[in-house]
């Protein structure tokens, strides 16, 4: 929103040494958000008034006319000139060398003596663009220069002593919306007025006190009081369709509006002025003179002045006659009774209507006005009289003969004034500054609030009327107040001190515990990157992993990306797609993501609202971790990386065949993580695999991929196990090696458990080579070294016996697993 | 052997030591020498000696130190010679193993933390310091946790707001780590010190500086006496730790959003140009970084906690913003983006 600092001096005074961007500064750092301050009349400074004694053409080109033009004093200026409306004896505004226009009304240039094919021109006969004032002289054709003559400004004279030198102040929309009162220019000269310490004017001053708008008169409206609670309707006669006096015009063009006719301009000119929207019908297209404010019925038709065709069907509070649809409240005129050149007789409309309501229609219909922009923040009631006092005070001045016929006012809002009471001490608890009940006093006042005589019994106790401008929304509550106070005092004037605070026992966070000690293992350990990825997944990508079941994801109902309306159930989308983009550029690639996956079908521990046993959906924090790799063995780093992230975060696990794994997975290489409960009920943790060349083949991996997955919620709820030292031994380990042709079928887990027991000397099994060569192909063998290493806890073994049970062992293997010595 | 032979063959022995220690050019030769002369059987001073045996006691009284003397002083020189030996060989070395340092790594193998991260625990780290529990919440929330628990009653128009992502099950994806606030009342009481980091969702268009999803730290201290000066210096303190423990300055101004009272919009002074106006900060000197206030009476309630007797504040970071200002990130698709040559920069 546009404020002119000329309105507000009107109402308020202020410092000259105060310059408009301090002004600003004051607003953004106690009331709003300013996004900017502008100066008018840069383009207008050299401006003058020139007559044009002499028009004739120029001799090389015929489009351009040479012109003689006095700018006052009988000096006379030569000037080239291609405007088409060029006459002798008009008035022009004359851009002399060295001022600063706007070509084409955009691109900036100061004016030098120049020769202009061949003839010299010593300035410019202005176009209203080329001024910056295209918006209060608007014009057909950009050839036209500005025509001043209707205006009968005195040739010589400056422009900028004819018009008003404004400077503007834009104000961030989105920071005023809980402040009504702040959506006219009286509201924020007020809180000047408080920050300034200067008195505020009373608007009564720029107001028709004498109008009577209590007159009872013949009933003329019939007002839904659900609808509407304050209705004033005044019918005025003796007016026309008079073009505004160039004040107003400037004005509502300084604020970017348009002038159209003077009635209508001070009903927008006041709307600017204190917040009030006013609505202007003619009065000859009302029937029988007599308002109805209503819902609108099914269907409705409206046509408004904006041209377009509404129907209404959401019972839109519309304002009608007894024949038809005259306006739509609180957003837009209708075109059938709108103001028009032949209008003699007006009835005018200032009204409130519930903010809701008309922020419902206006949604609705996709019709956004200055209107009902206002109306939707929940504006006072009361200025209705003042917006409707303000408009006949400025149509007397403009239209002497002007007639009030009538009046009608209907109001049913609640008049009663809101009371808030709140202790001295609480401007001091919630600040952590010292206020006296003076100062709270004087701001509280300043603004607008009353309060109350101090009572004897309660001393501490403030008691403070809330003004109706802020009643109607913002101010409820004693910190309400607070607020009011500490602002104006100034936040800058709050020292920082730091709080001084109980100290709680710790409370366990098994998951950032888990969070973090993951991160830094596979960072640091397994040298992976971690990505982050969006959490919504691409049907394509669904149907890529060969699921039809569409039906068991969380949808979207407004997706930001069409092709990605589900959430992921599953981190392996999205690092999936991770892997097809970076196997351009890297041939070897890791990858993990910490993040939430969503499933319809299961319940997690959050309710849904307090006291409630319903319960969101899963939405588990989980681990994934991709691999890509040439390296043959994949599966093995996959499994050693599980098996190391797993002690390293101290949990018991178990890898185990797949009951059922994810289809994703290459079916005969992925294994299951499960763990057991304090109940010992099993636990699926997680899975990790080969990928499907399928899958792969889909996402155009090329390399073979790995991955890992782990339901991290289930795994922070697992207690963890305590490590414990054991005894380092005195004696000497001996180790002794050996190698066996064996069956690949054969699972290195069974392998162990087998020779583990054949002695309890053997403290370790080592795995030191696997080798394969296409010999054994047939027979679907492979071997393996393995390095066994004895020791004891009592003495030190001795050679011999330590090769006779190795040799022992040996032999056992060779029988129980049909194995080869090698 | 005469007292003068003797004299003689060990001056002579002298001189011819002298001249081969000059011309030793190496250890090995210096070996050989050491043998040579002081070689216990063989060796020429030995040799010399053992002719000491045939001469008289006053003879070997007075002739004995000599030979000595030359001991002391070949086994000295011997020394004095390997050591200027040694430093040769190890200066010739260590100019031969010289390597150029500014040579590069073969291969990046290392891993890296989502630069998120890496700011998200740094400022875990600091609330964590002064007793502020870390907590976690659900992303796919209610309208109660994330709207009427926070002062946004049905009829506030940010619930009918394009930006909330709603979900066919009637649920929405929060819209704000704030959602938090009320579950971390109920749950743990009064007085509570908390953040919460967590990933959150818009429904907004897309550009550089604008995503969908994007990250938030809310954090609240919630007691008897905390007030608006308790506010500013965590504020002061939480920035200054971010950007390398430089004093930031800081300043609130009023903002308003409805889970707050008073509420501010908290701008930080423009770390480029320290507050004098440049392109980054608009000329205004300030950087608007987070917005913060008390929290509302109703929002205390909705805790479960009794707004007469608790006041806190709360804030909400934009923890992604943080983390595009601190490294100059212009991108904020980048982000999400898994690109491997975004994240080996962090
Ligand atoms: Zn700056």
């Amino acid at each position: 929103m546009l404020i002119s600092l000329n309105i507000l001096k009107k109402f308020v005074d202020l410092p000259e040494e105060l310059s408009a961007l301090e002004i600003a500064n004051l607003l953004t750092m106690k009331t709003m958000e300013v996004e900017g301050v502008e100066k008018l009349g840069e383009y207008w400074e050299k401006i003058v008034i020139g007559q044009i004694i002499s028009v004739e053409n120029h001799p090389q080109a015929d489009r351009l006319r040479v012109c003689q033009v006095d700018v006052g004093k009988g000096d006379l200026l030569n000037i080239v000139c291609g405007g088409i409306n060029l006459s002798p004896d008009m008035l022009v505004a004359v851009a002399p060398v060295g001022a600063k226009v706007l070509w084409h009304g955009t691109e900036e240039a100061v004016l030098e003596k120049t020769k202009i094919r061949g003839v010299e021109s010593e300035g410019m006969i202005c176009a209203a663009s080329e001024i910056a004032l295209g918006n209060l002289f608007p014009s057909g054709d950009e050839r036209e220069i500005l025509d001043l003559t209707a205006l009968a400004w005195e040739k010589g004279k400056a422009i900028k002593d004819y018009l008003s030198n404004d400077t503007l102040i834009e104000v961030d929309n989105k920071s005023i919306n809980h402040r009504p009162d702040l959506w006219g220019h009286y509201g924020i000269a007020r809180e000047l007025s408080a920050i300034l310490h200067q008195p505020l004017k009373f608007y009564s001053a720029f107001c028709d006190m004498e109008l009577g708008v209590n007159t009872k008169d013949e009933e003329r409206l019939t007002i839904d009081r659900n609808l509407c609670d304050h209705y004033l309707a005044m019918k005025i006669k003796n007016v026309s369709d008079l073009p505004s006096p160039l004040w107003l015009k400037q004005a509502l063009s300084d604020l970017g509006m348009k002038s159209i006719s003077a009635l209508v301009d001070i009903g927008n000119y006041v709307m600017a002025e204190c917040g009030q929207p006013l609505h202007v019908f003619d009065a000859s297209a009302v029937e029988n003179e007599k308002i109805t404010v209503r819902a609108a019925t099914e269907d409705e038709k409206f046509i408004g002045l904006d041209g377009g065709e509404y129907i209404l069907h959401h019972g839109e509070i519309v304002i009608a006659d007894e024949e038809k649809v005259l306006a739509l409240a609180g957003i837009l005129g209708g075109a059938d009774s709108a103001f028009n050149h032949k209008t003699k007789e007006v009835i005018l409309e200032a009204a409130h209507f519930p903010a809701d309501k008309i922020r419902k229609a206006s949604m609705n219909l996709s019709l956004r006005t200055d209107a009902s922009m206002r109306y939707e923040k929940s504006l006072d009631p009361v200025n209705v009289l003042w917006g409707a006092r303000r408009f006949w005070q400025l149509v007397k001045e403009i239209f002497p003969a002007a007639e009030v016929e009538w009046i009608n006012r209907f109001s049913s809002y609640d008049e009663s004034i809101k009371e808030i009471k709140v202790a001295v001490s609480e401007f001091a608890r919630v600040s952590g500054v010292d206020l006296s009940r003076n100062e709270i006093e004087n701001i509280l006042t300043s603004l607008g609030f009353v309060v109350a005589a101090q009572d004897k019994k309660h001393k501490d106790l403030l008691t403070v009327s809330v003004p109706t401008w802020r009643a109607t929304k913002d101010i409820n509550l004693p910190i309400d107040l607070v607020e009011e106070v500490l602002r104006i005092y100034g936040y800058d004037n709050i020292a920082l001190r730091y709080p001084q605070a109980q100290l709680n026992p710790p409370v366990a966070l098994p998951f950032l515990d888990l969070r973090n000690k993951i991160l830094d293992h596979l960072v640091l350990h397994h040298n992976l990157f971690e990505v982050y990825n969006y959490s919504f997944l691409k049907l394509d990508s669904i149907k890529k992993l060969g699921i039809d079941n569409l039906s068991k994801y969380i949808y979207l109902l407004n997706p930001v990306d069409k092709t990605r309306p589900v959430l992921r159930d599953d981190l392996i989308y999205n690092l999936l797609e991770n892997l097809s983009e970076n196997e351009k550029h890297q041939n070897k690639l890791g990858f993990f993501e910490i993040g939430r996956v969503f499933r319809k079908s299961e319940k997690d521990i959050y309710d849904l609202e307090p006291g409630s046993t319903e319960r969101l959906p899963y939405q588990h924090q989980h681990l994934g971790v991709v691999l890509a790799d040439e390296e043959e063995n994949l599966l093995h780093r996959m499994q050693s990386l599980s098996e190391s992230l797993f002690q390293f975060l101290g949990k018991n696990y178990i890898i185990e065949e797949c009951e059922t794994a994810p289809n994703y997975f290459h079916s005969s290489q992925v294994r299951q993580i499960v763990a057991y409960d304090e109940n010992q009920e099993k636990i699926i943790l997680g899975y990790y695999g080969l990928l499907s060349p399928m899958l792969r083949d889909s996402f155009e991996i090329a390399l073979p991929a790995a991955y890992l997955n782990v339901d991290l919620d289930l795994l922070s709820r697992l207690e963890k196990t305590e490590k414990r030292y054991q005894a380092i031994s005195k004696y000497p380990a001996i180790e002794l090696d050996m190698s066996v042709l064996i069956a690949r079928g054969v699972a290195w887990a069974d392998l162990c458990d087998f020779i583990k027991e054949k002695t309890e000397m053997l403290k370790k099994i080592d795995l030191v080579d696997v080798y394969r060569t296409s010999e054994w192909d047939n027979d679907d063998l492979h071997s393996l070294t393995l390095r066994l290493s004895y020791q004891s806890d009592i003495e030190t073994l001795q050679l011999d016996q330590v090769n006779q049970w190795h040799e022992e062992i040996k032999a056992s293997v060779v029988k129980h697993f049909k194995a080869v010595l090698r | 052997m005469s007292e003068k032979d003797y004299q003689s063959s060990v001056k002579k022995l002298r001189k011819d030591f002298t001249a081969d220690l000059l011309a030793a050019g190496n250890l090995d030769d210096l070996e050989a020498l050491d043998n040579k002369y002081l070689g216990r059987k063989t060796g020429l001073l030995n040799n010399v000696l053992k002719t000491l045996k045939d001469l008289d006691v006053e003879q070997k009284k007075v002739l004995g130190p000599l030979a000595n003397e030359l001991r002391d002083y070949m086994e000295k020189a011997l020394e004095s010679k390997r050591e200027e030996l040694k430093e040769l060989l190890w200066n010739e070395q260590s100019e031969k193993e010289k390597i150029d340092l500014t040579l590069p790594l073969v291969k990046d193998e290392k891993g890296h933390y989502h630069p998120n991260t890496i700011v998200q625990r740094e400022i875990e780290n600091l609330f964590a310091q002064m007793g502020f529990l870390v907590l976690d919440g659900p992303e796919l929330e209610s309208e109660f946790y994330n709207f009427d628990g926070l002062n946004v009653p049905a009829t506030h128009p940010a619930r009918e707001d394009q930006d909330t992502f709603w979900l066919d099950n009637g649920l929405l994806l929060r819209s704000q780590t704030s959602s938090v606030q009320v579950r971390a009342m109920r749950k743990y009481g009064a007085p509570l010190r908390c953040i919460v980091p967590g990933r959150v969702f818009r429904n907004e268009n897309v550009d550089a500086s604008h995503d969908h999803t994007f990250y938030q730290l809310e954090g609240m201290m919630v007691g008897k006496e905390v007030s608006v000066a308790n506010l500013i210096a965590m504020m002061k303190t939480l920035l200054s730790v971010v950007f390398g423990n430089k004093d930031i300055k800081v300043r609130l101004r009023p903002g308003y959003f409805p889970f707050v009272e008073p509420g501010f919009e908290l701008d930080m002074q423009c770390t480029l140009c320290h507050g004098a106006g440049c392109p980054v900060c608009k000329q205004s000197g300030w950087i608007e970084v987070l917005p913060c206030g008390m929290i509302h009476p109703n929002v205390l309630k909705a805790g479960g906690l009794n707004s007469d007797e608790y006041v806190g504040f709360a804030f909400g970071l934009g923890l992604t913003r943080l983390v595009m200002l601190k490294y100059n990130i212009d991108n904020i698709r980048l982000l999400q983006s898994g690109d491997s040559r975004f994240l080996n920069q962090f």
